[in-house]
């Protein structure tokens, strides 16, 4: 450990101790697992490209299907409005039967829990088409899907399925799965940082 | 804003990197705080402060897990309670009247099969006239008797977004009538309604219910929704014993669009028909001896329909303008008393923006009219006019000023009404809210509030005593011109703490003062009438009563657990009503008193067992209402509920538990009440 390096880590337990010694009461102020995730989930948008044919003039909005309700589905209608890189974000709840019907013009699914034969059908529904899946069910980037949020207390991790990725025609920034927990690539689960 | 360092014991240049980073977001975190960007004052983070972080920063930010937890102290400065989705899924409720029992301090009294007395901090009766309902802005509050009739107002319940209720005066925002409470109804948008919904049910009371809801997107900006519901309720039980004539079924359809037509602009085309029959007892005077009664069942017909057009405007982050159309029919065909259509169309305005960077104005301007077509069906109500046109415009204007770097917010605002009974109405309040920190805020309010005649006060002739002399003698309200609008002023305390995040405690205190309340008061005997077999004694409706009525409200809400839910409130009620001004009308009096109950209270247990197995226990508590000689209550209602696989919910409710029937109230008019009995009923909803 060089001096600088030692500096900088002290430095950071200072800056802890003031937000911790001044703040009391802001150990109870801590986000919902359902914002963190929601925040994530809008951060890994900038880092994803979608092909033309599925966003093909700049105006067109940038949808985002959620099945069924919930509370990071609640969540994540906060996101509603907002713009990723010059789209506007659009929130949508829709059904497990709807989300079955292929060629729907979602650019993010969200999965809720599911039985493995529900899951099964929906990840048929849009293999191939330029959908990111998104989910907190165990295990589910390893079952097909491209994106697992994991709630890992008391924190968040993430793994990226790098061949559904490619699959379904969309190019994750390399920056997105260097801070993945694991990648599937080429078949392998390789582990992240 | 605390975050953690990665668990990992090693301390690679990355992790240290990593860590000073967590260091950095941490003090990002707490400048938000520190400036008081929060804006809602929570005690949470709102999503959007955390749209500004890095993916790095959000991957180590300590997060909590109770996904149901209360999340932020409100900071309205109002007595505001809000009934959410979940709430109404997890009482059992089937109708709206019913789910208005889990607003704290709302008087919630079923008088029959498809009445109910619903008021706030006093005055309560089946025409209790100081409460202002509404669904998705659109007011159900009838000008004919300034109430509501209950038996009309419904929706399919899980498309209801949540219930707002406030107690206490809300005229400022949303006009005349609006004296001692609003509830605001508020469904959800369609792009959370999509799929298709099924529902049925049957049980004790509920002698089968389904529903249909389907919706879908159309295009890329909009969606849809279109339901249909039908309900048949049986009668409740008779106080005398047997089955009461209080049946009641109704056939329901809607339909919702919601779309962005542009990024900066939304459109909210929605309607509703309904059709159904509510059966009651009618008692009615009559001329004949010796009884002088007239005692019959019958069926009251109603039908209706509306339509609405909602338009936003989305100007900056900060302003926006809104525009509101609706047209609204209903039809009731009562057998006793009269006829009823009405027509009402209503445009609203409002334009909210910021002023500098300390306040924020709203304003807008409203204009309603109302065409009414009355056909009595007997002498015991008539009106002089039975085709009226009614015209009122309004204006209001409310301005929140912040101060101390947001720590202290003063609203001040009012609204200026002009309506064709009584003219011009001013209704201004003044609201301060002290938030000292996430974890507490004070507020209090001082206001002015109107109730404007209604119909029946300014233009009927109604019977309303009959002393069995010979001939009869019977006591007339006389409609009255000159009937002036009822007044309130109202002071208001609050007090809200959420000392961590798995509890929270609201407090509410009040005192109101009334003045012109109504009082009938009797004139000379008028001989005129014996040809038609009685002697008239007409009563003036008047405004000759005062009152001052004092109480409070508390309410907590207990996350005891990630699987256990506690919520709990008490309200304390007193009232005083006085004549004044000469007036002889003390009969009145004992309409007023006692009619609410002095000690409500509400405990509610929701818990969830493994294998998405939930149940919840309610347990309910109403006083005596000493006036109408209607003893207190204890009641419980319990469900079960299951989810045997995603998107199929079976539950079973038994409600009202704790006794084979209960009364809970007694009308102050026309139907007798009936006894509750205990129910049991069982439903399944598949979402597909």
């Amino acid at each position: 450990m060089n001096c600088r390096a030692g500096f900088k880590y002290a430095a950071g337990w200072w800056l802890i101790g003031i937000v911790l010694i001044t703040f009391p009461t802001s150990s109870q102020a801590q986000p919902k697992k359902e914002q963190v995730m929601t925040a994530l989930i809008y951060k890994f948008a900038r880092f994803v490209t979608w092909p033309e044919s599925s966003l093909p003039d700049q105006p067109s909005p940038l949808i985002i299907a959620v099945i069924s309700e919930g509370s990071l589905q609640k969540e994540l209608f906060s996101l509603k409005g907002k713009q990723v890189e010059g789209r506007t974000i659009v929130v949508k709840q829709i059904s497990l039967k709807m989300a079955l019907t292929p060629n729907l013009p979602y650019h993010i699914l969200y999965i809720p829990q599911s039985t493995d034969g529900q899951l099964a059908s929906l990840l048929q529904a849009v293999t191939k088409q330029p959908v990111l899946t998104i989910s907190t069910m165990q295990d589910f980037a390893l079952k097909g899907g491209i994106l697992y949020l994991q709630d890992n207390l008391p924190t968040i991790r993430f793994s990226i399925n790098l061949d559904r990725a490619e699959q379904a025609g969309l190019i994750i920034s390399s920056k997105l799965f260097r801070l993945a927990k694991k990648v599937i690539i080429n078949g392998q689960e390789r582990e992240g940082p | 804003m605390p975050t953690k360092v990665s668990s990992s014991g090693s301390r690679s240049p990355q992790a240290r990197l990593n860590f000073y980073k967590t260091a950095i977001a941490c003090l990002f975190l707490l400048s938000l705080h520190a400036k008081g960007v929060s804006a809602s004052a929570t005690g949470n983070p709102s999503t959007d402060e955390l749209l500004d972080l890095s993916i790095e920063e959000l991957l180590r930010i300590e997060i909590t897990s109770a996904a149901k937890k209360p999340q932020t102290i409100s900071n309205t400065a109002a007595a505001i309670f809000v009934i959410t989705q979940e709430d109404i899924r997890r009482c059992g409720a089937t109708s709206i009247p019913e789910a208005l029992r889990l607003a704290p301090g709302i008087n919630v009294a079923r008088i029959d099969g498809n009445k109910w007395a619903i008021s706030s901090r006093g005055f309560n009766g089946r025409f209790a006239n100081k409460l202002l309902v509404l669904m998705d802005g659109r007011s159900v509050y009838t000008p004919l008797f300034s109430g509501v009739y209950w038996d009309v107002q419904d929706t399919l319940l899980e498309d209801i977004e949540r219930i707002e209720v406030i107690r206490g005066p809300g005229a400022t925002l949303w006009g005349a009538n609006a004296v001692n409470g609003v509830i605001n109804i508020i469904t959800k948008q369609t792009e959370k309604t999509n799929g298709l919904l099924v529902k049925g049910g049957y049980g004790s009371v509920e002698k089968g219910f389904g529903a249909v809801r389907f919706g879908s997107p159309v295009g890329k900006q909009g969606d849809y929704r279109a339901y249909v519901k039908y309900f048949n309720r049986a009668g409740l039980d008779a106080i005398d014993g047997g089955k009461a004539a209080d049946d009641w079924n109704a056939f329901r359809g809607g339909f919702r669009y919601d779309s962005s037509l542009t990024s900066r602009d939304s459109l909210t085309v929605q309607g509703d028909i309904y059709k159904g029959t509510a059966g009651q007892t009618d008692e009615e005077f009559s001329l004949t001896a010796p009884g002088f009664r007239l005692i019959r069942n019958s069926d009251t017909d109603f039908s209706g329909g509306n339509l609405q057009l909602r338009w936003q405007r989305t100007l900056t982050p900060s302003s926006d303008l809104a525009l509101q159309i609706y047209y609204d029919r209903t039809k009731r065909d009562e057998v006793a008393l009269l006829k009823e259509t009405r027509d009402t169309l209503d445009i609203d305005f409002h334009h909210r923006f910021p002023l500098g960077h300390k306040q924020e104005i709203i304003w807008g301007l409203g204009y309603r009219a109302n065409w009414d077509d009355i056909d009595p069906n007997e002498q015991t109500m008539t009106f002089n006019d039975n085709d009226q046109t009614n015209h009122m415009v309004s204006f209001f204007i409310q301005d929140e000023i912040s101060l101390k770097n947001d720590l202290l917010k003063l609203v001040l605002g009012t609204k200026i009404e002009h309506n064709e009974y009584t003219g011009f109405e001013l209704q201004p309040n003044a609201r301060l809210i002290w938030t000292p920190d996430e974890n507490h805020s004070i507020w209090a309010a001082v206001s002015r509030a109107v109730r404007t005649p209604s119909r029946i006060e300014e233009d009927a002739n109604m019977w309303i005593y009959l002393i069995p002399s010979t001939p009869p003698a019977v006591v007339i309200a006389t409609g009255n011109s000159d009937y002036a609008s009822e007044d309130l002023l109202a002071w208001e305390f609050g007090y809200r703490t959420m000392p961590n995040p798995a509890f929270s405690l609201d407090l509410a205190l009040f005192l109101n003062i009334y003045d012109n309340l109504r009082s009938f008061e009797a004139q000379n005997l008028d001989f005129s009438t014996i040809p038609d077999g009685y002697i008239k004694i007409p009563a003036i409706n008047d405004n000759k009563l005062k009152a001052k009525t004092w109480g409070f409200e508390v309410s907590g809400d207990w996350q005891a657990a990630k699987f256990w839910r506690v919520q709990a409130s008490y309200s304390y009620l007193q009232m005083d009503v006085d004549t004044s001004k000469g007036s002889e009308d003390t009969e009145s009096i004992d309409l007023m008193e006692d009619t609410s109950p002095e000690h409500q209270l509400s405990l509610r247990s929701s818990l969830d067992l493994p294998h998405k197995v939930e149940l919840d226990l309610w347990l309910r508590y109403a006083d005596e209402l000493e006036s109408l000689d209607t003893n207190g209550y204890l009641t419980l209602d319990l469900r079960l509920g299951w989810q045997p696989r995603p998107g199929l919910e079976l539950a079973l409710i038994g409600q009202n538990l704790l006794q084979s029937s209960h009364q809970e109230y007694d009308p102050e008019f026309q139907t007798p009440a009936s006894e509750v009995p205990r129910g049991i009923y069982g439903q399944a909803v598949w979402r597909y």
